[in-house]
């Protein structure tokens, strides 16, 4: 009896530290934290340093929380499909139950302490992220419309608010531009991701347009995609977070993304070899483009108060 | 010896799980303490309302 009861015990598939991490997307994570934390910094107030860490953590740590509770919704989509079969819940390394509780914890933690540590509008807009990311993109738009991943991409968008509102306390109209630039890499990103993986959506049943409109529309929508971007990334150029480098800068990378999109879909039939690797260079290089672009406002950001402060300690000199 | 040895991994497992979770409840306190202090040297108001009528709540 006591043998059995031990067995048991001891065979049960224990969670690791790196399962619970597995959890929280640490990519998605990564991509929310950096994107909130440029804008943080770029926003036209100053923050206490330590108050700003502490915020991020907050925003990261939010972000992850809806990592946990999208695979607890997913776990049965994510166990059908290659790419995810090895995440912690398929794999038998933590219950549904336990990322709920896990997800849940860590939403109203985050949440709470964004309020306490930097304002009560950047932990709405913390709150409304994770809570359209779950109700309205995992939970109903994902296996319902091929558009999942265009209206979804707002929750993934949002981080910049985030980051703009926690030092300003409000939403600028360049924190809007951020949103927007995001918004609409999203679904040329995913759908890059989706040309690659395709026999994955189609083995879960979830409606991406590689499945619903096929592979030429998809293509098609990437170039017209990679087309809008131009107008969030070129806009931003003209405010007070951008400037004449920025908008160099973004011509060139508007530039490669719309020739690499037109590549895949625009010149013809490719052969299998070739497309396959036009899709994967698209993808590599939407994931890049995104950081450029935000390293970029940062380096933007960098060079203004490093000549500011040149002028002002040069003024210094003449003074003396 | 299968049963000690799963066993053993088990309390391994377990071991390091809460190693990391003492660290995050270690930087919890940490980061608590230091948004605290930070708060307190930015010289904003800190008063909160109590339900009692004085006059240091009200704005000028």
């Amino acid at each position: 009896m006591v043998q059995s009861a031990l067995e048991n015990e001891t065979s049960f598939n224990e969670a690791t530290t790196q399962d619970y991490i597995a959890l929280l997307k640490f990519r998605v994570m990564r991509l929310a934290v950096f994107t909130a934390g440029v804008a943080l910094v770029i926003a036209p107030a100053s923050i206490n340093p330590v108050v700003a860490i502490g915020s991020l953590i907050c925003i990261g740590i939010g972000a992850g929380a809806a990592g946990a509770l999208n695979m607890w919704w997913d776990s049965d989509i994510d166990s059908i499909m290659t790419r995810t079969s090895n995440r912690p819940i398929p794999a038998g390394k933590i219950t549904c139950n336990q990322a709920l509780s896990f997800g849940l914890f860590l939403t109203f933690f985050s949440v709470m302490f964004l309020g306490l540590f930097a304002n009560h509008l950047s932990a709405a807009l913390l709150a409304v992220t994770i809570a359209f990311y779950i109700l309205i993109y995992t939970m109903f738009l994902k296996r319902r419309t091929p558009q999942n991943i265009v209206i979804g991409g707002a929750a993934g968008a949002l981080p910049p608010v985030i980051g703009w509102a926690v030092s300003t306390n409000s939403i600028g109209f360049e924190s809007i531009l951020m949103f927007f630039l995001i918004f609409l890499w999203t679904p040329p990103h995913f759908w890059s991701l989706c040309l690659m993986t395709k026999s994955d959506y189609s083995k879960s049943k979830i409606p991406m347009l590689t499945e619903t409109h096929g592979e030429e529309e998809t293509k098609r929508q990437i170039i017209v995609y990679s087309l809008f971007l131009l107008v969030p990334s070129l806009s931003i150029s003209f405010t007070s977070i951008g400037g004449l480098f920025y908008l160099v800068s973004t011509l060139i990378l508007n530039a490669v993304f719309l020739y690499l999109a037109i590549s895949l879909g625009g010149f013809g039939r490719l052969d299998k070899p070739l497309r396959k690797k036009r899709e994967r260079q698209l993808f590599l290089y939407s994931i890049f483009y995104l950081f450029a672009h935000f390293s970029l406002l940062m380096a933007e950001f960098l060079a203004k108060f490093f000549f500011l402060f040149y002028n002002d300690f040069s003024r210094v000199l003449v003074w003396f | 010896m299968v049963l000690d040895q799963s066993k053993d991994e088990f309390n391994v497992k377990r071991r390091n799980r809460n190693f990391w979770l003492a660290i995050c409840l270690a930087g919890f306190i940490v980061m608590i303490f230091l948004v605290t202090i930070a708060k307190l040297s930015s010289g904003g108001m800190i008063e909160g309302f109590d339900h009692t009528v004085r006059m240091s709540v009200y704005k000028e």
